[in-house]
């Protein structure tokens, strides 16, 4: 088991399996949020469902409608289970934090690993995430 | 992280209960992204507002707010309705869906929102000065109006940015402290010298969107005189293929007289060249297909000017749109009306195109019409249109826009 050390950019604890890409990702026009599933042609991730992965990408892009995407994931019940960035931008950290607020839904955000995610973590991994600690364990 | 003593009211709850929740949500942002105070702002825009984007979840946030009792603060402007707002069914709009809108804008109403339906508040009268602060989402209007009017804001997004409107206040991080604002990556366009074609000013966004990521780009090398809706049109494909905020356009961006003075005490970490080829090759990927029937051409993303509205006007020399082919012009209300006062809209009705009001392909049931492939000039839409639209897309000129409605097909 790896563990790494980052900062926490929301609170809570959750857990699952990674998913992970090399691209940015945007979640207006990325993501269905009544299945979760990742819809943006030009992603390579497109077609794969998000809901209860740790969804592991270098940084958001795009539409600053983004939080809404999350809230409504979590309205749903799609949302993914930990989100893990290089660097997490206003957009995403705002999803987090509202999605907690009007959904009760935890979704913990960490960022500034002391390794880089992307290379760290694999597709399928299982990966452990305590944003208010600020810890990422890779691998039972 | 510091409060005044008007913010501890807020956040006490001693000025109601919106202005309460807003506050805790903006201090556990602020929080997390290490502010250390909150920053007056002038003015908020609203990107919570058409339902295509924001969903039921947005709909129950916006009401929660205007039955809390929300009133904004300082002027707070919405982006585009998510139908037109003089005829939405003579676009196909579902009536469950529109119903959802008009909730949204009751709510907005309640609030005390400058009702603009528009991305482009700094076009209607909202235009913020060199050096001030304000609270905006819409990455198309956070990224021009920091670029090209040195305002300062970050990208805000939903529901933060009615808990702007709602207290007058951000936190204080990013793109408002000046030390985030130098330049990182040098952009060295090499094209000869020569000026950029109009079309050639989406393709360069779309390519430093991807490209520069959330560093900080200055672009050297732009000759000629760019129109201010050359610029609109290249932030907004910069910040849909990407997450930018900010580019330094030297000679253009007040910050940015030259480019030693964009980067300020930075040296840049790297430098990225365009040329010709980069130009082709980006507008290739623009594309998902390269010739098809055309079944709509939509301009307007950002929406038109009344400037740009003449230019088709131009193009078309009065001729006709193919009979199976829709072309819809997207801009804002008083855009509208002055191209009705001017005999415009008529024109362009007897010559089979439409001006839609208040909203664009982007974020209305386009979907609903069933089209196959969509034609534009915006790179944003080129971006979006596969996910929005459901459509395969083809990117061009405008001129190119006007031929294939014409033509019916590339």
């Amino acid at each position: 088991m790896k563990t790494f050390q980052g900062k926490g950019v929301t609170d809570g604890k959750n857990a699952g399996t990674a998913l992970v890409t090399r691209q940015m990702f945007g979640f207006w026009g990325g993501v269905d949020p009544a299945t979760g599933i990742i819809i943006d042609q030009r992603h390579e991730l497109c077609g794969q469902n998000i809901k209860g992965k740790v969804f592991v990408f270098p940084e958001g892009r795009g539409s600053t409608v983004g939080a809404a995407i999350i809230l409504e994931l979590a309205r749903c019940g799609n949302a993914p289970a930990a989100i893990i960035n290089r660097r997490t931008e206003g957009i995403l950290a705002a999803g987090g934090i509202l999605a907690g607020k009007f959904y009760n839904t935890i979704l913990p955000i960490i960022d500034g690993l002391d390794a880089d995610p992307i290379a760290e973590i694999k597709t399928g991994d299982w990966v452990e995430v305590d944003a208010s600690a600020g810890v990422v364990k890779v691998g039972k | 992280m510091f409060l005044t003593n008007e913010e501890e009211a807020m956040l006490k709850g001693e000025q109601g209960e919106a202005p309460k929740l807003a506050m805790e949500i903006l201090v556990k942002v602020g929080e997390k992204f290490g502010a250390p105070r909150l920053v007056p702002v002038t003015s908020a825009h609203i990107v919570l507002a058409m339902y295509k984007s924001i969903f039921d979840a947005g709909v129950e946030v916006c009401e929660k707010f205007a039955a809390l009792g929300a009133k904004f603060r300082v002027p707070t402007t919405l982006d585009p309705s998510g139908m037109d707002t003089q005829n939405w069914q003579a676009f196909k709009t579902p009536p469950e869906y529109a119903a959802k809108q008009q909730r949204v804008a009751k709510a907005y109403e309640q609030m005390g929102a400058i009702m603009s339906w528009t991305c482009l508040p700094h076009f209607m009268g909202m235009a913020p000065r060199f050096g001030e602060h304000v609270g905006w989402t819409e990455s198309s209007a956070v990224a021009f109006i920091n670029s090209v009017l040195g305002a300062r804001s970050n990208r805000e997004t939903a529901v933060i940015d009615v808990c702007i409107g709602i207290t007058g206040r951000t936190p204080e991080y990013g793109l408002h402290l000046n030390e985030n604002r130098y330049g990182t990556v040098l952009v060295n366009l090499e094209i000869g010298g020569r000026p950029l074609a109009a079309w050639e000013y989406p393709v360069l966004g779309y390519f430093l969107g991807k490209t520069l990521g959330s560093d900080v780009g200055v672009v050297a090398g732009l000759s000629g005189s760019p129109k201010m809706d050359e610029l609109k049109s290249m932030l907004a494909a910069a910040a849909a293929s990407g997450p930018l905020a900010l580019v330094h356009l030297v000679g253009i961006t007040p910050e940015a007289r030259t480019a030693r003075e964009a980067f300020g005490p930075n040296q840049p970490a790297r430098t990225v060249t365009v040329t010709e080829a980069t130009l082709q090759a980006t507008r290739k990927e623009m594309c998902t297909v390269e010739s098809a029937k055309i079944d709509l051409v939509a301009l307007g993303c950002p929406h038109y000017s009344i400037a740009e509205i003449q230019n088709v006007m131009k193009l078309l020399a009065g001729r006709k749109i193919a009979t199976q082919t829709e072309f819809w012009i997207y801009t804002t209300k008083q855009v509208r009306d002055l191209a009705e006062r001017m005999g415009i809209l008529a024109e362009l009705q007897a010559l089979g195109a439409r001006i839609a009001t208040e909203t664009c392909m982007l974020i209305s049931p386009v979907e609903t019409w069933g089209f196959k492939t969509l034609m534009t000039d915006s790179g944003k839409c080129s971006y979006y249109a596969p996910m929005q639209c459901k459509t395969d897309v083809i990117f061009g000129s405008t001129a190119e826009c006007v031929e294939a409605a014409v033509r019916g097909r590339v």
